[in-house]
């Protein structure tokens, strides 16, 4: 036997151990770009990353040049290439101007695949946060009629809205059969609880609850993590922030959204806590066995997907819908426990708009001249449908969806609407600022700054769960969401409505 | 081989590069970096009650990542705190063992961060000289 005939068999009997093992190997493939990821200009605001290796479509990123080198920090670009590489990808892999570094998928990515095209659904383009996403709410009065009172109004909500570990409020006593109705109905099982209002669910994306939701998909770690967490803000990025319109610049949207210049607002920032992560966390298990069975070459395992239609698809999709509405749920208790806080400071608070940023939808748009019904990903990124749209609500539909742009906690946020250049993304937009520092380098820079007092000393009152959490998102570790915005507004994705600026935070 | 447990940079979170003659050893570290991030002083959990796993993987990397997630879920809904594990048999996809740690007090053991998930993002295994490497990324 030769030397090679001895390798072959010996590399037939490591297969055969490791099937007898339950070893599966996972299909890899090699990343199409390592290290430094040339961009081609395509104008001052698109650049893209050329089709290389396995990537099937080319990369785009929009950005302008003073976002450049933000970019360049870390590894998102790379990850915008692996995405590329999927199967029934069309289009682009988008890349949104607060794109950073995520897991598989960069955060601020988005990828639409056409199920005729042999298109899959990855989790990971989700994210484990399951419709993370961000509501908007108005108030009846204007920033002086809180003059003095942010330290009463902040404590009064870091009271009502719990946040930080094993935080609740006792008082939700949402039973088994309401509690299967919230992972299928999302924010609709919450009208008759009296915890919504009809108003607030047709001014929720997707009127507050995703079709498909089959609550029995939903692993009992997940609901068991769930189920007690229901209303809480949860901790890392998550926040509830009061403001004020500092500025308006489309009057004709504002007042359709019901903002005027001096209005407080208040803009809840959470997702579908430990229930959305352990539905992610369940399905990359199958979905690594799934990649493996159909063959599915990855760059990176949290790339792990399944085809369309796939008993993992159907699975995960229906996990998935469950635990978005359970998120569209929980911002819906928060707000309801926020309006009681401001009914007693002398004010009602109206819902402006509530969108998802981590989710996967079955949405129609136009591919190379068709329609075409495609599976769109956005993980860390806004569906930013433009003015005539059929899913706007009736009082929207003339002058677009509102996007809600959250900066951080010192400078100032967004809301933008849907625009006509948003057929080019896949009715998508920005979701935020993106991370700029690590939590290690906020750390390393601010351990020993007392962020909340710096922050008060520039008009803004901060109560953190936790002093660390505080410190990591101190707003230094963000881009300027102004120069994010600026970028989306000049490439038509969305355009700007009116600038918010922090007069409270809550974190988690 | 010496064991190390090295955290490295991710923009939004921490991964940790683990060193170990085996995977047991690797196992054994990934409970202490979990620990590390999680709570502010490790130290103050002690080894009151014990907790036993048993996990499998498609491999050895896919199985620390489980383990990660036990972790994650045991604190959660049984708010157990994992200071230590003994490992009693660790294969390339098989691990049991016995979780040692305390129940979690928030007056004993405040939170430095918490961990949402351990993730599947570059989580590699790979030989290196006397023993193996592992790649783990934690989602906060």
């Amino acid at each position: 036997m030769s030397r090679k005939q001895r390798k072959r068999r010996e590399r037939r009997r490591q297969r055969a151990r490791r099937r007898h093992e339950g070893r599966v190997e996972v299909p890899l493939c090699d990343p199409p770009y390592r290290g430094r990821v040339p961009l081609q200009r395509l104008d001052g605001l698109r650049w893209r990353v050329p089709r290389r290796g396995a990537m099937r479509v080319d990369g785009l990123v929009y950005a302008d040049e003073a976002l450049l080198p933000d970019l360049e920090q870390d590894r998102c670009l790379e990850q915008v290439a692996n995405v590329a590489t999927l199967p029934g990808i069309v289009g682009h892999s988008l890349a949104m101007p607060d794109i950073h570094w995520g897991y598989g998928f960069p955060i601020g990515g988005v990828a639409a695949f056409d199920p005729e095209r042999g298109g899959v659904v990855s989790p990971g383009g989700v994210g484990y946060d399951i419709n993370c996403g961000v509501r908007l709410l108005v108030a009846d009065f204007d920033r002086e009629a809180l003059s003095g009172r942010m330290d009463e109004l902040v404590g009064a909500l870091f009271r009502a809205i719990p946040a930080g570990v094993g935080s609740r409020r006792a008082e939700l006593a949402v039973d088994e059969r309401n509690f299967q109705a919230v992972l299928r109905d999302g924010a609709r099982a919450l009208t008759p609880l009296g915890l919504a209002r009809p108003e607030d669910l047709e001014r929720i994306e997707e009127g507050g609850r995703i079709a498909g939701a089959e609550p029995e998909r939903v692993s009992a770690r997940a609901l068991q993590r769930g189920r007690p967490q229901l209303g809480t803000l949860g901790s890392g990025n998550h926040f509830a922030e009061v403001g004020y319109v500092d500025e308006v610049h489309d009057a004709a949207a504002a007042r359709a959204f019901g903002l005027r210049e001096g209005r407080v607002t208040l803009m809840i920032h959470s997702g579908s806590r430990g229930l959305g992560h352990q539905v992610c966390t369940d399905a990359l298990q199958g979905m690594l066995r799934a990649a493996s069975r159909h063959g599915i070459p990855l760059v990176d395992r949290q790339l792990c997907c399944a085809p369309v239609g796939s008993p993992e698809a159907s699975d995960y999709l229906a996990a998935m819908a469950a635990a978005a509405n359970y998120a569209f749920a929980n911002r819906q208790v928060m707000a309801h426990w926020a309006r009681e806080v401001f009914d007693r400071f002398g004010s009602d608070l109206r819902t402006v708009y509530d969108v998802c940023h981590n989710i996967a939808k079955f949405e129609e748009h136009v591919v190379e001249g068709a329609a075409r019904r495609l599976l769109v990903h956005r993980k860390g990124a806004t569906r930013a449908l433009p003015a005539g749209h059929p899913l706007l609500p009736p009082a929207y539909r003339a002058v677009g969806q509102p996007v809600v742009i959250p900066g951080d906690m010192g400078r100032c946020s967004y809301v933008l609407v849907g625009g006509a250049g948003s057929t080019s993304s896949f009715a998508s937009a920005c979701h935020g600022a993106g991370r700029l520092l690590s939590r290690a380098e906020a750390k390393r820079r601010y351990a020993n700054s007392d962020v909340s007092a710096q922050l008060r000393a520039r008009g803004v009152v901060v109560r953190g769960a936790s002093r660390a959490t505080v410190v990591e998102e101190v707003p230094e570790a963000y881009k300027d969401v102004a120069e994010v915005v600026h970028v989306v507004h000049e490439a038509g994705l969305a355009r700007k409505v009116a600038r918010l600026r922090p007069l409270g935070c809550l974190k988690g | 081989m010496p064991r190390s447990l090295r955290f490295f940079d991710h923009t939004g979170d921490f991964g940790v590069v683990l060193e170990a003659p085996g995977l047991g050893g690797l196992a054994e570290l990934l409970v202490r970096a979990f620990l590390e991030l999680l709570i502010e002083v490790p130290a103050a959990v002690h080894e009151r009650s014990e907790h036993r796993i048993e996990l499998e993987g498609i491999d050895g990397a896919d199985l620390l990542v489980a383990l990660g997630n036990e972790l994650v879920y045991l604190f959660e809904v049984e708010g157990f705190l994992a200071a230590r594990l003994e490992v009693l048999r660790a294969s390339e996809t098989a691990l049991c063992g016995v979780l040692h740690g305390d129940r979690f007090d928030p007056e004993e053991h405040p939170i430095a961060r918490p961990v949402k998930a351990v993730t599947h993002h570059g989580a590699r295994l790979e030989p290196v000289e006397d023993g193996l490497r592992a790649r783990i990324v934690f989602d906060l």
